[in-house]
């Protein structure tokens, strides 16, 4: 029999599982008021500093939720830092970039990452996580270009201009760039698997901003670097963006064993453009600000969707959030589960 | 080909002697004429003075040789004709009361266009006589997602999660208020074209942050509406929304030009869609502030991924950042009018066709 312990793992090989795995991203945070209460003594930093702390808020979730996965508490920042680049992380603002990064010059700053100085709590939260928790452990990084983003812009942004004016008009220096991100993705990522993280998410939240065409060129041959660089963990990897209809197809022939797809595709039309991966997704996250009823409706439609064949990671289609009922969150765990509930023989 | 008849053959389908060009948000942004103009005048007074507005939207189509003039008209003007009081800032719309109840939705105003926006329909007659031929007037609205997201933000929003909770938790408000919405739209576009606009854009910018299913509940039968007014009204329409890809069939259904956004192939939009659907973009609009080079390869790729097919409006994928330079934009109306023209006339010659001329 398989179980809640391994569904997760078993659906991102697309292996049957007893029941569909659900996990949402930003499940420890915000919309949980165990963690609510943390954050009233404790910063971001805090909390990602402290081996025990980061670990408390982890688990929180995976009690609470009854959720197929954790996933380690951090911010796609959290290795700016340890690599020279000074990060801060503001409420309701999200991280500003002390000094962007826009010269060959400017570029000298990023360092290469040594992940048990630069990070050490989080490495070993993750081995306290894997400990005590009944079900798997994600570990996860920016991607190069959404890291990129927030070096170039200096914050989050909405047209990502300079990035692009970057990407476009200095090809030689976006390139360099996106190498230095992607060594310190490899080191910082081969760290977190080192560390007993069972799988990986790699976010390129923004990288739906591109035209296809851009992303061939200037993202893809390093997304490839990185995958490459990843080869032989042995752990799966989760490879989501947002925004991304457009993309699918450029984005699985880069790499990734799971593809997350956003709320805006239907679930079927997403799987489509990349049959031979898993899939993760796809709840618009607003549906859960709702009603209950209008979640479980929207839950169902993409279950349907998915036909209960191996591979489907039921997940939202970008992070929670931290308005939201976190009963409606274990309500829905509890749907998914009872409604894809089967009996497998183990394979 | 004047430039009105050349666009106006490519949002048919028809054939063309060269692509037709122009770009969303062409009017106003950096042009010279613009900033003196500015200097005297907050935008909102140009927008509300039927004379400043048409030489606004004619002066733009002039100075960068576009084949089509779009109005300079914020899509919120329609919002403050429904009696909502409002603040246009640089980042978008503010309200001072967002419309979060049916209570709220019964208090909007129905619209007389001739009254309420008489300054528009009269901006658009001056901006026909000034281009004459030689470029079309497109006349705009809001498309009934955005429209009800800014009314119920009350403000820009990256995930209009505000509007969304209404959609899903009180379906009953939102039906209510797109109704109004489209109600006002529909007089709206009607007034527009009796006035002269010979194509309207529909503008629904945040759509694609919608699943294709709530779409398909929330939006889709008002658009249709819209849609079927200004099909009605004898006029082309351009249905447009950002990260539109996983919509492009649903933006295509009644409309005659879909607006395909940079985030996508325009040669699988144009496939998805199949030969009969004129398309409308794609390029990056991040690539103008990136240096000549940049726009070039854009240019090209966009025109090679059109494939000299009749029905492409060249435009960018979504507006131009208001800094973006004049002579970045005519050099792009060049490129995209001779390259396509001496690509159509080789092809022409292949096939022995005659180009219109």
């Amino acid at each position: 029999m398989t179980d809640r312990a391994d569904r997760f793992l078993r659906a991102c090989r697309r292996l049957p599982v007893d029941a569909t795995p659900v996990w949402f991203m930003r499940q420890a945070g915000r919309s949980l008021p165990e963690y609510r209460a943390i954050r009233e003594r404790a910063t971001l930093a805090d909390i990602v500093g402290d081996a025990a702390l980061c670990t408390e808020v982890s688990l929180q979730p995976v009690d609470r939720l009854g959720v197929d996965a954790a996933i380690v508490f951090a911010d796609i920042t959290t290795p700016l830092p340890g690599a020279g680049i000074a990060v801060d992380l503001v409420d309701g603002v999200g991280p500003l970039v002390d000094r962007p990064i826009r010269t060959v010059a400017d570029l000298d700053r990023l360092h290469p990452l040594e992940p048990a100085v630069a990070v050490g709590p989080l490495l070993e939260a993750i081995g306290l996580i894997r400990r005590a928790s009944p079900v798997p452990v994600i570990g996860f990084a920016g991607a190069p270009f959404t890291l990129a983003s927030y070096l170039v812009e200096g914050r989050a942004s909405r047209r990502f201009e300079r990035t692009k004016a970057m990407l476009l008009g200095e090809p030689a220096l976006w390139a360099a760039l996106l190498e230095r991100l992607v060594d310190l993705d490899v080191a910082y990522l081969r760290a977190q698997v080192g560390a007993g993280a069972q799988a990986i998410q790699l976010f390129d939240s923004w990288v739906g901003a591109l035209s296809p065409r851009d992303y061939r060129i200037a993202v893809a041959p390093h997304m490839r670097r990185l995958f490459e660089g990843l080869a032989g963990l042995g752990v799966p990897i989760i490879h989501f963006g947002t925004g991304t209809t457009g993309l699918l197809e450029e984005m699985a022939t880069a790499g990734g064993d799971v593809i997350g797809l956003d709320w805006r595709v239907g679930l079927a039309d997403g799987w489509s453009r990349v049959p031979d991966r898993a899939v993760q997704g796809n709840l618009d996250p607003a549906v859960l600000l709702a009603d209950y009823a209008a979640a479980e409706a929207a839950t169902d439609a993409i279950l349907d969707e998915a036909g209960g064949r191996p591979g489907h990671i039921f997940n939202l289609g970008h992070g929670v959030l931290p308005w939201t009922d976190p009963d409606h969150l274990r309500r829905l765990v509890d749907r998914v589960h009872a409604r894809t509930a089967r009996i497998v023989v183990p394979g | 080909m004047t430039g009105a008849e050349r666009f106006l053959a490519g949002c048919r389908g028809a054939a063309v002697d060269a692509t037709p060009v122009w770009f969303m948000r062409q009017a106003g942004g950096s042009l010279p004429a613009y900033l003196a103009l500015r200097k005297r005048h907050s935008v909102i007074e140009i927008a509300r003075d039927a004379r400043l507005c048409s030489e606004v939207s004619a002066g733009a189509a002039d100075a960068l040789g576009t084949d089509a003039a779009i109005m300079f008209a914020d899509i919120m003007l329609l919002a403050e004709a429904m009696g909502v009081a409002l603040e246009l800032r640089s980042d978008g719309p503010h309200l001072e009361h967002p419309i979060r109840s049916l209570a709220d939705v019964e208090r909007l105003r129905v619209v007389d266009p001739a009254g309420d926006l008489g300054f528009i329909l009269e901006a658009i007659r001056a901006t026909r006589l000034a281009v004459g031929s030689s470029a079309a007037v497109i006349g705009l609205a809001g498309g009934p997602f955005t429209m009800a997201a800014y009314l119920i933000e009350g403000g820009p929003s990256r995930d209009h999660a505000v509007a969304k909770t209404m959609l899903f938790a009180a379906p009953e408000v939102w039906h209510a208020l797109v109704d109004r919405i489209t109600h006002a739209t529909v007089a709206y576009v009607r007034a527009q074209v009796a006035a002269g606009a010979e194509a309207i854009q529909l503008f629904d910018s945040w759509a694609g942050s919608l699943g294709p299913a709530d779409y398909d509940r929330a939006v889709r039968p008002w658009t249709a509406r819209v849609l079927d007014a200004i099909r009605d009204a004898g006029v082309p329409s351009i249905h447009y929304a950002a990260s539109g890809a996983a919509l492009l069939e649903r933006l295509a259904d009644g409309a005659d030009v879909v607006g395909v956004d940079a985030g996508q192939s325009l040669a699988v939009a144009r496939a998805r869609l199949g030969p009969d659907r004129a398309v409308q973009g794609n390029l990056d609009p991040a690539r103008l502030l990136a240096g000549p080079r940049a726009i070039e390869s854009g240019v090209t790729a966009v025109l090679e991924a059109a494939d000299g097919a009749p029905g492409h409006i060249f435009n960018t994928g979504g507006p131009i950042a208001r800094e973006t330079s004049p002579d970045a934009l005519r050099s792009i109306v060049a490129m995209v009018h001779d390259r396509s023209a001496r690509e159509m006339a080789a092809a022409a010659g292949r096939h022995g066709q005659e180009v219109p001329s």
